[in-house]
């Protein structure tokens, strides 16, 4: 009988050839080259233990990080566009990101250590399809699109449509490369927030990300509209769209928020999990989360008005 | 003086107690908080770890392991293996020369196996090439037919007429009991009864350094094995028999461990036979390193046990009777697990402490120790104390609450004094600063203003955050309770005034390095830097036992105290001649010899080192220190177990989030009687770090097991605290002397993981009114733990 | 396989090798430099022991290929000491207990200095971000923590 792979782990990695193209173009041809054998390198984070684990054998790296022009937050007519290597812990230190879209700040600070931070890219954490990502929840929230490359053409997706199945997006990462995710800015009467539920408070892979963002009149106590956007619970990140429309136009009060709330938890469909909990735990989780992220929310622009 | 003279009366009070030794002239070095010896090379990096050496020209060795619970092997085939290029030897069962067997206790574990497996990542089959990479490569080219066997996972499960064995001799490896009075009687006498039953679960040690080994075999016939290892001896009286040499062929040599905590008592043994094994039969060097999922699959683990326990009491509180019975999980092989006479073993421990530190006169305690096809049960900081203590603590806090008491005056109503008799029958005759722990923490923690009964149902749906406080005591022997108990030490003086110190106790960050060089500094009177401790090596220390059960201080320290002697006679006897002093009137301190009576009048250590040297006087002493013989009798329970214990109180607040029962640990107090502190920075860290292990016990350490294959092999998912979850702590420590002890001291390394968790789960319940009843207390058991309480709406 | 040069300043000074495309920074620098101090803890990222300073960045070394390094400036704590003066950090680190078996330390202190860097006067909640990403099994933090304290300008040490 075979060994299963999952019993052995090597130290030394293997791979044939690394590149370390100067180009998006170069680095796209490198991949039609290799024809589905080359990955794109960027942070690492996921790819690297992934070969380790062998999840993922590929022949070639095509190390992107030394592409220029790759690397920025700016604030372009009310958009903001983050590159495709832009950094975690650039995300956390932004200030630009935590006044206009504090739902991603706080999602990208949560993440991972201050190591990850430093390595992991947003787009890196986007591509890898994982339905709870930490930087894909408060992305969702805030409707955000992301920009791909491929040979010639270029193309966008908006983060709603971007994702096919656990660790499957409409990326496919040995041809294409993201090269920008952007969204509108938050405004005035907008508010985000991000809550995590995790096993300890760093190094951990969370149980539960909420992200939501709120509009509202203060003045007249109503919602515009929410976005509510959780995982993992469903195979891909979801937009919890009933429990939106329940809020979308309505006064704000106690019992609305509940339903929601409650809506919410129905629309989520996550399973019992030994690492992640039972399903009962994690619905409630969403019901709770939920309705605290729509009130933080709420409190955030009570402040911005009072 | 008034600390000193308060603890003379107290000892003096008892009748039975014991005499203090006469009070010391002012210490020079024991009780100060020096710098650790190996301080500067490990922030520098310079210190060199297992993995740090570099062996060029070793092979790589790997292990074959099984990807079955429990399986006949039907047929090996090595041929294509052994083909590979670089592959330089692979071994099976058949190859083994001596005895195919090892266990720090039982040899029931097979360095390969050859006719079944009992867990997964049970060695099946060696491999020893040029790299990494071809032994790998030849590990997938083995061929292994297997049977599959039912097996069996859960302890209760195990002991049914009919399940399947595990072992030829059945599935129960041991019982142990305890039989005190008369607990029937005792419970009928009871005003209140109360009986619960606890899940613990399997913990991981997480040491940060893996396991590593090198094995050198020499032409004359003998093998040097090194690696970062708690116990060289053991380590040695295992590969020798492997081999079919005898022990005094095993060269074992430690290298400075990247922590412990038990786990390495063990994991040393495994991968030590192994690589020595390949290295005895390809006639090289041969390194192995385990990867961290290798490690967490394959090595001991912390014991889970299910423990029924029952108490009853008089309604002002007083303890009439307590019962309890253990179904304690060993797993696969005997490890750490079975009893080594009189008390030696986990199961044994375990079964003594489930009664806690609290006088009960009627006690029936029954413990079974149990195989699964589970990874097996060894040692793990308190070795069956923390998974009784939050038993006890947890039911006797239960019971204040329906008697209504404060359960701090609950358990100073009960607990262990000075002359108190145990639940074995023993009666503590010294060292006994339980209750003044007991107040200590009391007031630094505040614990009577802060004290207020459970919220009620409507208190807690109010506010999503809600605190409480709570408290346990735990004790923990020093030393593990085996008539074998002993350890040797051999120290040389250098006619410079310097001091070699051979002895077999390993340095795993506990400091032990730093304290035994301290005390050898005070006996001989040189300072700190001029004791240097030689790393522990079996051909050259002499038999030290296992750097394990807080052992340490107290048994290497006297075993110094001793040696030191015939080495200060020579000094005295060559200062005496220099300074026409008789010796009688000559004190040894700070690297000088003087007359007691007229202090101007010294000379130089050195001086007399020289002296000693010229006059060809002896130089050299041997200590030898082996504690009082414990008792313990096989049927009742009944003896002295250990010859004295260290106590503690923690008290800890947190505050409980009741939408998704994440709880934080805002503080928490931890006092200690530890008998002497003789480095106090050094003992405040093991505090501190042994807090925190308890902390990751109560609130989120957990192998996660399904169909005997682990879930969180990788540091990722098997969950130990970072910075971000520790509380403020505050490490206290009491000093009542051990008269058995160096200085006073008796152990600290383990203690401070033992209450820990209970005081914890404790402060839960106080928080929100509900109960945790199997560990960890995560979110979701403390969630689900709420929202049953608000259900029942009580 | 074909070997690749690479070069990149270690702890101030320049070096060139010869590696293969597909090792890790933490093997080159254990292996090829000699330099043991950067631990390997688990190969996964989760650790971090194997925490370096890269581009004014603290990373886990584990993680990246020695390739990706070229051309880059990297600290390992055998950088911190300066003229066989301590670095502050490693001088509180031993005068507050904060060493018990030492293989988190190079982690610890690279974070700390990662984070002192960029934040002279730290809150100690700060500071327990800083080095959140360090598992430590035996000290508890508490002294590791002190001691980043100690060694910040927040505590009037003399800084870093």
């Amino acid at each position: 009988m075979r060994l299963e792979s999952s019993l052995v782990w090597p130290k030394r990695l293997h791979w044939e050839k690394y590149f370390r193209p100067q180009t998006i173009r170069e680095a796209l041809n490198l991949l039609e080259e290799f024809n589905g054998s080359a990955r794109l390198l960027a942070g690492g984070t996921d790819l690297i233990p992934q070969i380790r684990s062998r999840e993922t054998e590929p022949k070639v790296l095509v190390d992107v990080t030394r592409i220029p022009g790759l690397g920025d937050i700016k604030l372009e007519d009310g958009i903001i566009k983050m590159g495709a290597l832009v950094t975690h812990a650039q995300v956390a230190e932004s200030n630009l990101i935590r006044e206009r879209a504090s739902a991603l700040s706080e999602g990208a600070s949560q993440l991972g250590s201050p190591q990850i931070r430093n390595l992991g890219t947003v787009a890196g954490n986007v591509v890898s399809g994982q339905p709870g990502a930490d930087t894909t929840i408060p992305l969702l929230a805030l409707d955000a699109t992301v920009k791909v490359m491929k040979r010639e053409e270029e193309r966008t997706i908006p983060m709603s449509e971007f994702f096919l199945d656990t660790g499957k997006t409409r990326v496919d990462s040995t041809r294409e490369m993201v090269t920008e995710i952007f969204f509108h800015a938050l405004a005035k009467n907008e508010s985000s927030v991000s809550l995590r539920l995790a096993k300890r408070k760093s190094l951990a892979l969370p149980i539960l990300n909420v992200s939501v963002v709120v509009s509202a009149d203060m003045k007249q106590k109503k919602f515009n509209h929410v976005r509510i956007a959780l995982g993992p619970v469903a195979p891909i990140p979801l937009r919890a769209r009933e429990a939106e429309g329940i809020l979308t136009s309505s006064a704000i009060a106690d019992g609305v928020i509940k339903e929601a709330a409650r809506k919410a938890a129905q629309e989520a469909n996550p399973r019992t999990s030994l690492l992640r909990g039972s399903e009962e735990y994690r619905r409630e989780m969403v019901k709770n989360l939920v309705e605290r992220a729509i009130r933080r929310g709420l409190e955030r622009l009570e402040v911005r008005h009072g | 003086m008034m600390e000193k003279e308060k603890r003379k009366k107290k000892v003096l009070i008892k009748e039975k107690a014991l005499e203090m030794p006469p009070i010391m002239e002012e210490l020079s070095i024991v009780g100060k908080s020096a710098v650790r010896v190996d301080a500067y090379d490990k922030v520098r990096g310079q210190l060199q770890y297992g993995a740090d050496i570099d062996y060029p020209g070793a092979l790589y060795g790997k292990v074959l392991r099984t990807p079955h619970a429990h399986a006949l092997i039907k047929k090996i085939d090595t041929n294509k293996a052994k083909a590979l290029p670089g592959v330089v030897a692979v071994l099976t069962a058949k190859d083994v020369p001596g005895r195919n067997g090892f266990g720090a206790i039982i040899p029931d574990q097979p360095v390969l196996c050859g006719e079944k497996i009992r867990y997964i990542g049970d060695g099946v089959a060696l491999v020893a090439a040029i790299s990494e990479d071809i032994a790998i490569q030849a590990l997938e080219q083995i061929d292994v037919e297997y049977e599959p066997l039912p097996a069996v996972f859960s302890p209760i499960e195990a002991m049914k007429p009919g399940a399947p064995k595990i072992h030829e001799k059945g599935n129960l490896l041991a019982t142990s009991k305890i039989r005190k009075g008369d607990t029937e009687r005792g419970f009928k006498e009871a005003d209140i009864v109360l009986e619960k039953t606890y899940t613990v679960p399997i913990l991981e040690h997480a040491y940060i350094e893996p396991d590593v080994v090198i094995a050198i075999p020499h032409a004359d016939g003998t093998i040097t094995v090194k690696g970062p290892m708690q116990a060289p001896f053991t380590v040695r009286r295992n590969i020798a028999p492997v081999l079919g040499i005898p022990i005094n062929k095993v060269q074992c040599v430690q290298t400075p461990l990247g922590g412990g905590f038990g786990g390495k008592e063990d994991s040393p043994i495994d991968i030590g036979a192994r690589a020595a094994l390949l290295a005895w039969k390809t006639g090289r060097p041969v390194r192995m390193e385990y990867d961290r999922e290798e490690i967490t699959l394959s090595t001991c683990k912390r014991h889970p046990m299910i423990i029924t326990c029952k108490i009853g009491a008089k309604k002002d509180g007083t303890f009439v009777a307590l019962e309890g019975t253990i179904y304690n999980e060993q797993g696969a092989y005997a490890s750490l697990g079975p009893v080594i006479p009189p008390a030696g073993g986990v199961h044994a421990h375990a079964v003594v402490m489930l009664a806690g530190p609290y006088v009960i006169p009627n006690v029936k305690v029954d413990g079974y120790l149990v195989h699964t096809n589970h990874p097996y049960g060894g040692a793990m900081r308190g070795f069956g104390a923390p998974q009784v203590n939050f038993v006890h603590e947890s039911l006797i806090d239960e019971l204040a609450g329906l008697l209504k008491m404060d359960p701090y005056q609950l358990r100073m109503k009960n607990c262990f004094e000075l002359g108190s008799e145990t639940a074995t029958g023993q009666v503590l005759d010294q060292s006994v600063g339980l209750k003044d722990t007991m107040e200590k923490a009391r007031s630094e923690f505040h614990w009577s203003e802060k004290w207020k009964p459970a919220p009620s149902v409507k208190q807690v749906e109010k506010a999503d955050k809600q605190k409480g406080i709570g408290m346990a005591i735990g004790w923990y022997r020093t030393s593990i309770g085996t008539s074998g108990d002993g350890c040797g030490v051999n120290l040389h003086l250098q006619e410079d005034g310097s001091i070699l110190v051979f002895q077999g106790l390993t340095e795993m960050g506990q400091g032990s390095y730093t304290v035994l060089s301290q005390i050898a500094a005070e006996a001989l009177g040189v300072n700190l830097e001029d004791v240097r401790i030689v790393t522990p090596d079996t051909d050259v220390a002499p038999e030290s036992g296992p750097t394990v059960g807080s052992r340490s201080t107290t048994l290497m320290g006297n075993a110094i105290l001793t040696a030191a002697e015939p080495i200060k006679r020579s000094l005295f006897e060559s200062a005496s001649e220099l300074l026409a002093i008789p010796t009688e009137r000559l004190v040894i301190k700070n690297r000088r010899i003087y007359d007691r009576d007229d202090p101007k009048r010294f000379v130089d250590l050195k001086e007399a080192a020289r002296r000693c040297m010229a006059t060809g006087r002896r130089m050299m002493g041997q200590g030898w220190y082996a504690p009082p013989k414990p008792s313990l009798h096989p049927e009742t329970g009944q003896g002295s177990p250990y010859f004295v214990y260290t106590y503690s109180t923690q008290m800890a607040e947190v505050e409980v989030d009741v939408k998704t029962g994440v709880v934080d640990v805002l503080s928490l107090v931890a006092t200690f009687d530890i008998g002497k502190a003789i480095n106090p920075i050094m003992v405040e860290g093991q505090i501190e770090g042994g807090v925190m292990m308890g902390l990751g016990y109560a609130l989120m350490e957990e192998v996660v097991m399904k169909d005997g294959l682990i879930q969180n092999l990788n540091l990722q998912d098997y969950i130990i605290p970072t910075a971000l979850d520790i509380p403020d702590i505050k490490p206290i420590y009491l000093e009542y002397p051990n008269v058995h002890g160096p200085f006073g001291a008796k152990g600290i390394g383990e203690m401070p993981n033992i209450p820990a968790a209970p005081a914890i789960t404790n402060a839960i319940a106080n928080a929100v009114g509900a109960r945790i009843y199997d560990l960890p207390a995560h979110s979701e058991r403390v969630y689900m733990a709420i929202k049953k309480r608000l259900a029942e709406g009580i | 396989m074909a070997k690749e040069k690479i070069q990149f300043e270690v702890n101030g000074k320049q070096v060139s090798l010869e590696v293969d495309s597909d090792e890790l920074l933490i093997d080159v620098l254990r292996d090829h430099l000699g330099l043991k101090g950067t631990k390997a803890g688990c190969r996964a990222g989760e650790c971090g022991a194997c925490s370096v300073i890269l581009n004014d960045r603290v990373v886990t070394s584990c993680l990246i290929p020695a390739m990706k390094a070229d051309g880059g400036r990297i600290t390992t704590v055998e950088g911190l000491e300066k003229d066989g003066q301590l670095h502050p950090l490693q001088k509180t680190f031993v005068e507050r207990g904060a060493v018990q078996c030492g293989f988190c330390t190079p982690g610890m202190l690279l974070s700390a200095k990662n984070f002192l860097d960029q934040n002279p006067r730290p809150s100690i909640e700060e500071i327990k971000v800083a080095i959140s990403g360090v598992l430590c099994r035996c000290t508890g933090y508490q002294k590791i923590i002190h001691a980043i304290h100690s060694a910040s300008k927040t505590s009037s040490g003399k800084g870093v």
